[in-house]
């Protein structure tokens, strides 16, 4: 994973962060933080301009802070962001929409209408876990953090975190087996 | 993918998240975000003095409507003598206008024409450009509400450092105050004093009785509130 590897080298150091570095670092953290509570993404992608907006109003504060105090700043307003919006528009607002999606072109069309299928299944399996699990799931393979990142996000060990991943794939894959994902 | 790998979580979730992510146009948002981040940086002052201007609008809409109202009232009541008399103001004003002669200033006796007619007409529409532009930098950015809580967030974060964000949890609120006097105890041990805010924010966050007054003029955390 490129950002989990790289993502301490992308790093602003005080003094040099800009809204543009902030965005390349945090991006994705902000947008799944989002999307797990929204489930949409073009209100994910609003509330991501929106977290990133307030951000640069903020920027001379966060600019003093660490990586970790920072990522730890947006994460939580992206999440209070969305549940906001989950507040305002929960009559309005459309659930379990990725948006439209470009076709996997990587294969043939019977095996790329299978591979989506397949990872449709996977989103749904994700998101009937309890929150601890898909949040720790979440922050590692859709938003691309390490280990070290996301237990100083969640304010937790990487033992604990370890722990909760694995029981979280256990599950997911018990799930997907039942809902007929793995055959 | 292989069909070995179906069995295989780790692997489903990772090519699940590449593929997602891949469809993401984070590049074509960032450049949107920057576009907006200059833009806002020329409305912020709308944001803020959002509700003062908007007291004024509204003072200002009735006004006008009040002096067109006036103004109506009196171009009937001084017209009509008007045109019935046949004025030799206007009779001598060869080169005016028939509109400027019904405007014209000397030839009217209740000088309605120092209403300012035109203006007036002009002034809602001035105003409805207003409102626009202000709705447009209102939801461009963030409310004031969710301002005041992340300034909160953003002093906490600061006093406690990232180790202790559990303690920010999801459920926040923020109450407007308006002329309120209130005991605050800054956040950086400094003695607590009495002010009168003329407005601001009471930020509670969920989990803590503690509650923090935000000023609304500069989004500045004063302190918690010494009950």
């Amino acid at each position: 994973m490129a950002q989990n590897e790289h993502a301490d080298s992308v790093q602003a150091t005080p003094g040099e962060t800009t809204l543009e570095t902030l965005y390349e670092t945090h991006a994705k953290t902000v947008y799944w933080a989002a999307f797990k509570v929204v489930h949409n993404r073009e209100a994910a992608a609003d509330i991501m301009q929106n977290v990133f907006l307030r951000a640069h109003k903020h920027l001379a504060t966060l600019t003093d802070m660490n990586e970790a105090q920072c990522r730890a700043w947006l994460y939580r307003t992206a999440v209070n962001a969305a549940i906001d919006t989950i507040r305002r528009e929960k009559h309005t607002l459309p659930m379990e929409d990725m948006g439209v999606l470009p076709a996997d072109n990587a294969a043939g069309p019977e095996e790329a209408a299978e591979r989506n299928e397949l990872r449709e299944r996977v989103r749904e399996a994700l998101d009937t876990l309890p929150e601890k699990y898909k949040e720790a799931l979440t922050l590692y393979y859709f938003a691309e953090l390490d280990y070290k990142q996301i237990s100083a996000l969640l304010n937790t060990s990487e033992g604990t975190l370890k722990a909760r991943m694995s029981r979280g794939r256990a599950l997911m894959e018990k799930a997907l087996r039942k809902g007929g994902g793995i055959q | 993918m292989k069909q070995t790998d179906l069995f295989d979580v780790d692997v489903l979730l990772k090519d699940t998240a590449k593929f997602d992510n891949a469809a993401l146009p984070f590049e074509t948002w960032k450049a949107e975000l920057l576009e907006k981040a200059a833009q806002s940086e020329t409305g912020d002052a709308d944001v803020f003095v959002d509700e003062v201007a908007l007291r004024r609008k509204k003072r200002n809409k009735i006004v006008a409507y009040a002096a067109s109202a006036a103004a109506a009232l009196l171009l009937m009541v001084g017209v009509l003598p008007l045109f019935a008399q046949k004025s030799t103001s206007f009779q001598n004003s060869s080169d005016a206008s028939p509109e400027m002669l019904v405007m014209g200033g000397a030839a009217l006796p209740e000088s309605p024409q120092e209403m300012p007619g035109a203006a007036m007409d002009a002034a809602p529409r001035a105003e409805e450009a207003g409102d626009e532009a202000m709705m447009y930098s209102a939801s461009m950015l963030a409310s004031e509400e969710e301002l005041a809580i992340a300034a909160v967030q953003n002093a906490l974060l600061q006093k406690r450092g990232a180790a202790d964000t559990g303690a920010l949890e999801a459920a926040e609120t923020a109450e407007l105050v308006e002329n309120a006097e209130l005991t605050v105890q800054p956040l950086n041990g400094d003695d607590a004093y009495t002010l009168t805010l003329l407005r601001g924010y009471i930020v509670s966050l969920a989990g803590e009785e503690t509650r923090y007054l935000v000023d609304a003029i500069n989004m500045d955390v004063l302190g918690t509130i010494v009950e």
